[in-house]
């Protein structure tokens, strides 16, 4: 039982209540900065990090007034960080050699939280639908979905399969261990709805993340502890092995048993002592089998997938072969990576920006009523797309750089056209007042494992544009690509073929016009541009 | 006359084409002084069906102005975003884009410490020793390999005792690591 406040004493009280102690440890700084590939870092001190590292506090407005800020000495009011309408600061540092509170405005990311909650938009589990071309064909999970969400190991909901079977092979070990005769195994039954799902969080290290010295502490320090735990595992696992191989070597010859019940049942017994008769030579013969194939394929062994991983909870390895990838690199090193994707998350996948679940809601309009899509909000182009090379345009939307929806290579007609200004993102706007804004729909953010947040943006185009820019006409809608007389266009003095016909009125006319420019006879060029009719119309 | 110097530049695919000296003679010709009425109005079929026609686009040397200011103000922008960087107003500013055009050249951590690897027995190793020296064979300064003393004492011996054992050549990178690199890498 928790202790209870009033039974502390007023001095513990006093600390428990106040800024001082409330303060968590900052988190390590992340890093903002390229890396180019002759080794040279491009980077700023002061640039907003892509997560707040460090609480940001704020006070109300009768105690900002007196600067105080429940730290050991008031904050100067004077200081032009704290006379904006909506302070909030962070602490780098309570008290430092020259008798002064080190502070910093707070206000990029409390800001940047508070655009991401009017967005409206859910935070989802995983990167592969940010992906160019999303092949999985699967939404994304919401952050909130409980099996992922769900981190006890104690429950059946926060086990995966492995869990599961090695849960099982603990029980019947310890079965086996109080009864004289082997009790076979059965591998528990798996619910792949529920136990396929993948935890963020895990009681194992990150390996592939560890640097050396880190890896060998933990071998060291975690791994030889647990030894003989593991090997009672292992001995457990090998003679269920044997054991049903036997079984079923036994069953194949079809062997019948004797006619008479008493006898069968000897029979029966007997075969069944002889089956479970394990010797020592055999179950290190089935280490070692386990062991070789570990060492042939070490991440998708048996040895590595059933025990190793459930037993050290770890999270699931895996390997990413990117030898025929987008930009794969020659050398051999860089063919065989870890894959990135599948590494834990350090925080959950929600990031802690929203609770919304998922983006299916009805926008409202104090006029209009219901609409199929929310306000669409306005992205400013940080980046242009010529500018990095890049293959998209940079956006940001609510403080958040995100890709554009579309590509330098995209040439979708349909998604093109809808884009009025052909120029669009390509270059920077340098005449807009404040640069070029885009209006787009945000549809979720992700977040990565090194605590980055990436939003899906798609280009915003129909009605909730217009809806936005005041259009308000109520207008009964339109059936797309409708032809109410398809015949209309038949007959009428033309031959139907596109290329003998002059599709328009407009065409008619310039033919016309070039027709009386073409200079007749022997004479002169009339005045104009002899020939360009020609090449006019040709074109 | 709009339309004439219009049409004229159309076609012009030179800077010399499109010149003001030729312009200028134009303007002096009788056609110019004397222009057709429907041209002048702008509002005729003629000038209407040439302006959808596209003849009143941009000309190149236009583009070309246009696009060499955007780039002027491109080249002060120096930041590369990425997706998921967060940005406040200060980080669009003039004195946060200054910070972002110079590189810094050394790592920020020590590479040896970080791989736990001792350097002095790596001495056959010519490809870690190929890292920590010049072109022309000279050991690195630790302002520039970003060692700690104990490491950057340690490369230096395991670099000079490959030279001396004759494993490594004192006046230009191993050949094999020159051959196989390409020169970039090692700037």
């Amino acid at each position: 039982m928790a202790l209870r406040r009033q039974s502390l004493s007023p001095t513990a009280n006093l600390l428990r209540n106040s800024r001082l102690f409330s303060l968590p440890n900052p988190l390590p700084r992340p890093n903002v900065g390229e890396t180019y590939g002759a080794g040279i870092t491009k980077a700023s001190d002061s640039a907003t990090l892509p997560y707040p590292t460090h609480q940001a506090i704020a006070t109300t407005k009768s105690s900002l007034a007196r600067g105080d800020w429940g730290l050991k000495r008031p904050l100067p009011s004077r200081s032009r960080l704290l006379q904006t309408s909506d302070p909030v600061v962070r602490i780098t540092q309570l008290d430092t050699i020259e008798h002064v509170t080190d502070f910093d405005s707070a206000a990029d990311h409390v800001r940047t939280r508070q655009k991401f909650e009017e967005l409206a938009i859910p935070m989802m589990k995983g990167m592969t639908a940010l992906r160019d071309y999303d092949l999985s064909g699967v939404p994304p999970g919401g952050a909130f979905e409980i099996r992922d969400d769900t981190t006890s190991y104690d429950t059946d909901l926060g086990m995966d399969e492995a869990g599961m079977y090695l849960r099982a092979l603990k029980e019947n070990a310890k079965k086996n261990n109080t009864q004289p005769e082997y009790i076979p195994f059965k591998p528990p039954p798996v619910n792949a709805a529920v136990h396929n799902s993948k935890r963020w969080k895990h009681d194992g290290p990150w390996i592939p993340g560890m640097n050396a010295d880190d890896f060998v502490d933990y071998l060291s320090k975690e791994i030889s502890k647990r030894r003989s735990e593991f090997n009672a595992y292992l001995i457990a696992e090998v003679k269920n092995e044997i054991y049903t191989t036997r079984q079923r070597a036994v069953s194949r010859s079809g062997e019948t048993p004797p006619e008479d019940i008493t006898e069968a049942e000897a029979w029966e017994k007997e075969r069944s002592q002889k089956l479970a008769q394990i010797s020592d030579a055999d179950i290190q013969a089935g280490i070692k089998a386990l062991r070789k194939d570990a060492a042939n394929n070490p991440l998708a062994s048996k040895l590595m997938t059933k025990l190793i991983v459930p037993f050290l909870r770890l999270p699931t390895i895996k390997f990413k072969y990117t030898a025929y990838s987008e930009n794969a690199s020659n050398r051999d090193i860089d063919q065989y990576s870890f894959d990135q994707e599948t590494a834990p998350l350090s925080t959950h996948p929600s990031a802690g920006l929203g609770y919304l679940r998922t983006k299916s809601y009805l926008a409202n309009h104090p006029i209009l009523g219901p609409q199929s899509k929310p306000a669409p909000v306005a992205a400013r182009v940080v980046q242009a797309r010529s500018a990095a090379r890049a293959q998209y345009a940079r956006l940001g939307v609510a403080g958040f750089v995100a890709n554009d929806e579309y590509k330098s290579t995209d040439t979708k007609s349909s998604s093109m056209n809808a884009l009025t200004n052909t120029r669009d993102v390509e270059t920077i706007d340098i005449d807009t007042p404040g640069g070029k804004k885009v209006l787009v729909q945000p549809m979720f953010g992700s977040v990565t494992n090194d605590g980055r947040i990436h939003l899906k943006l798609k280009r915003s185009v129909g009605a909730e544009v217009q809806v936005a820019q005041g259009e308000l006409d109520d207008k009964p809608p339109v059936r797309e690509h409708y032809d109410s007389d398809p015949l209309s266009s038949l007959g009428q003095g033309r031959s139907g073929v596109k290329e003998l016909d002059e599709q328009s009125e407009r065409a008619r006319q310039l033919s016309g016009i070039l027709h009386a420019m073409t200079p007749e006879g022997k004479g002169q060029p009339a005045p104009g541009f002899p020939g360009m009719a020609d090449a006019l119309r040709s074109s | 006359m709009a339309a004439t110097t219009t049409c004229l530049r159309c076609f012009s695919s030179t800077r010399t084409a499109a010149d003001e000296s030729v312009l200028a003679i134009l303007s002096g010709s009788t056609a110019a002084r004397a222009p057709s009425p429907p041209q002048r109005a702008g509002g005729s079929l003629a000038t209407r069906v040439a302006r959808e026609a596209g003849l009143d686009r941009q000309t190149q040397t236009r583009e070309m102005v246009e696009s060499e200011r955007r780039s002027q103000f491109q080249r002060q922008i120096y930041r590369k975003w990425q997706p998921g960087d967060v940005y406040s107003p200060i980080d669009l500013s003039g004195a946060e884009q200054k910070k972002w055009k110079t590189g810094r050249k050394k790592p920020q951590s020590d590479a040896f410490d970080v791989l736990g690897i001792n350097p002095v027995l790596e001495y056959k190793n010519f490809t870690i020793m190929s890292e920590y020296m010049t072109e022309t064979g000279r050991i690195k300064h630790s302002k520039d390999t970003g060692l700690r003393p104990k490491n950057q004492r340690k490369i230096a011996k395991a670099i000079r005792r490959a030279i001396g054992l004759g494993l490594m050549p004192s006046v230009h990178r191993h050949p094999l690591v020159l051959k196989k690199s390409s020169p970039m890498r090692f700037l």
